[in-house]
């Protein structure tokens, strides 16, 4: 027996693996496809191994395709910086035109009350060096705009009116607040008149040529157009009346705060007059 | 023990392979059989009985991992690498077109084995896959063949 086994001692072993294997293929028969002990064992054997190296492998490939594979990462990053900045200014539009279209309707609302034809412009410029005294509008004579047209805010607040030059596309309002208005107007309760001129520089307004005998102006008191001007309509809201003191000359010194908001003044109404061009209501 | 703890890396390298494999692409397993490949070396390296133990374990950690009965791949890696070393060392294989067709045969050996022993268990042909898997052989020469010289190479480089 030694000596057949120091002779064919690998053809020995090879025979003995393969029969034990054999002798397992055997025992599985009776399972049918119920997995053998062995078989439990060895894939409770592998199968954690197997487990690690798939975390391992997918740890690499995350690894591989964020940390170390980036090519055309900084062309794609370019690509979508380019696509954040045209979206941005996309947003930035739209968000505009929203607001014009806000605007817009809330103007419409409140003007169309006055039973007058207008047309609503976008304020397109402030004279920067004097920002109380001039805008310029997107609207202009190809719309039918003229000189001397009344001009109010979204709410039907007198604002200004149309001066020289008036473009084919633009024109320029001079606001109330501008030391060369003038606007008539009367108080709303005790039917005072007065004549109504920006200073200028503040956005306030002096209510000029009220009698310094005139003891009925009073603070808080809101300011009319009279209408005596023949520039703008009666009845429009213009200011209100901050501060009444008496004054070295014949005349009380009366400082007004116009009811239109200077910083937030985007949408403005044109009127036009009577028999004018322009569709009533519609901008 | 050494050759144990050979054996024993070798397979986990195996499995390594194997997970890899199947992470590239699910049929890579058919077309590679890093088990196949491990017998073969082992055998042809360490001698047939390395081999046949090498095969046999490999086998059966394949079979464990994958549907059907256990112990058919164990018999066809037996069988591979215990030929492995026993025909390595009747024949001249030097050459490395030599070694090729050697692994190329025993590769085709061990699988033609596997497809018998399957189709005789189970009555019926074994899985073809779509004929990918007669690629198996070569595939699996190429690879050991290259195993083989690199590991020659690093042998001889720490021989010096």
């Amino acid at each position: 027996m030694s000596r057949l086994w120091k002779e064919r001692k690998n053809v020995l072993i090879l025979a003995g693996l393969l029969l034990g294997q054999l002798g397992l293929l055997s025992l599985q028969v009776p399972l049918g496809d119920a997995p053998s002990l062995f078989e439990k064992a060895a894939f409770a054997l592998a199968a954690p191994v197997l487990r690690a190296v798939q975390g391992v492998v997918r740890t690499c490939g995350g690894l591989w395709s964020g940390y170390i594979d980036l090519r055309g990462v900084e062309n794609r990053n370019r690509d979508l910086q380019d696509e954040v900045l045209r979206l941005r200014q996309e947003n930035v539009r739209l968000q505009a035109e929203l607001r014009r279209l806000a605007d817009g309707e809330t103007a419409s609302a409140h003007l169309r009350p006055l039973g007058k034809a207008f047309v609503l412009a976008s304020v397109i410029g402030v004279d920067i060096a004097n920002p109380y005294r001039s805008i310029q509008i997107d609207r202009g004579a190809a719309r039918g705009l003229g000189v001397n047209m009344a001009v109010l805010d979204a709410r039907g607040r007198l604002v200004g009116r149309i001066i020289p030059p008036v473009g084919k596309g633009e024109a320029t309002v001079q606001l109330v607040t501008d030391d060369g208005s003038a606007v008539s107007v009367v108080t709303e309760t005790s039917r005072v008149l007065g004549i109504l001129s920006g200073d200028g520089k503040t956005g306030q307004c002096r209510l000029k040529y009220v009698p310094a005998t005139n003891e009925s102006v009073r603070e808080g008191e809101v300011l009319l157009t009279s209408g005596f001007d023949r520039v703008f309509p009666p009845g429009l809201r213009v200011a209100r009346v901050l501060s009444v003191r008496p004054d070295a000359s014949l005349f009380k010194r009366i400082v007004a705060v116009p009811f239109f908001e200077f910083p937030e003044l985007r949408i403005v109404a044109v009127l036009f007059d009577e028999g004018g061009g322009g569709e009533p209501g519609r901008p | 023990m050494r050759r144990v703890i050979e054996v024993g890396a070798g397979i986990l390298t195996a499995v390594l392979a194997a997970a890899v494999l199947a992470r590239i692409h699910p049929l890579a397993g058919e077309v590679i059989n890093p088990f196949v490949v491990l017998a073969l070396l082992v055998g042809f390296i360490r001698g047939e009985i390395a081999g046949a133990w090498a095969g046999m374990a490999g086998g059966l950690v394949a079979d464990a991992l994958s549907l059907g009965l256990f112990g058919v791949a164990g018999i066809a890696l037996t069988t591979a690498g215990f030929l492995a070393g026993f025909v390595s060392r009747k024949i001249n294989v030097l050459s490395l077109g030599r070694l090729l067709g050697f692994f190329l045969a025993l590769s085709a050996v061990s699988l033609g084995l596997w497809m018998g022993l399957a189709g005789l268990i189970y009555g019926r042909p074994g899985p073809w896959s779509g004929g990918l898997i007669l690629v198996q052989p070569g595939a699996n020469a190429v690879l050991a063949a290259a195993l083989e010289r690199a590991l020659a190479g690093f042998r001889k480089a720490r021989g010096r």
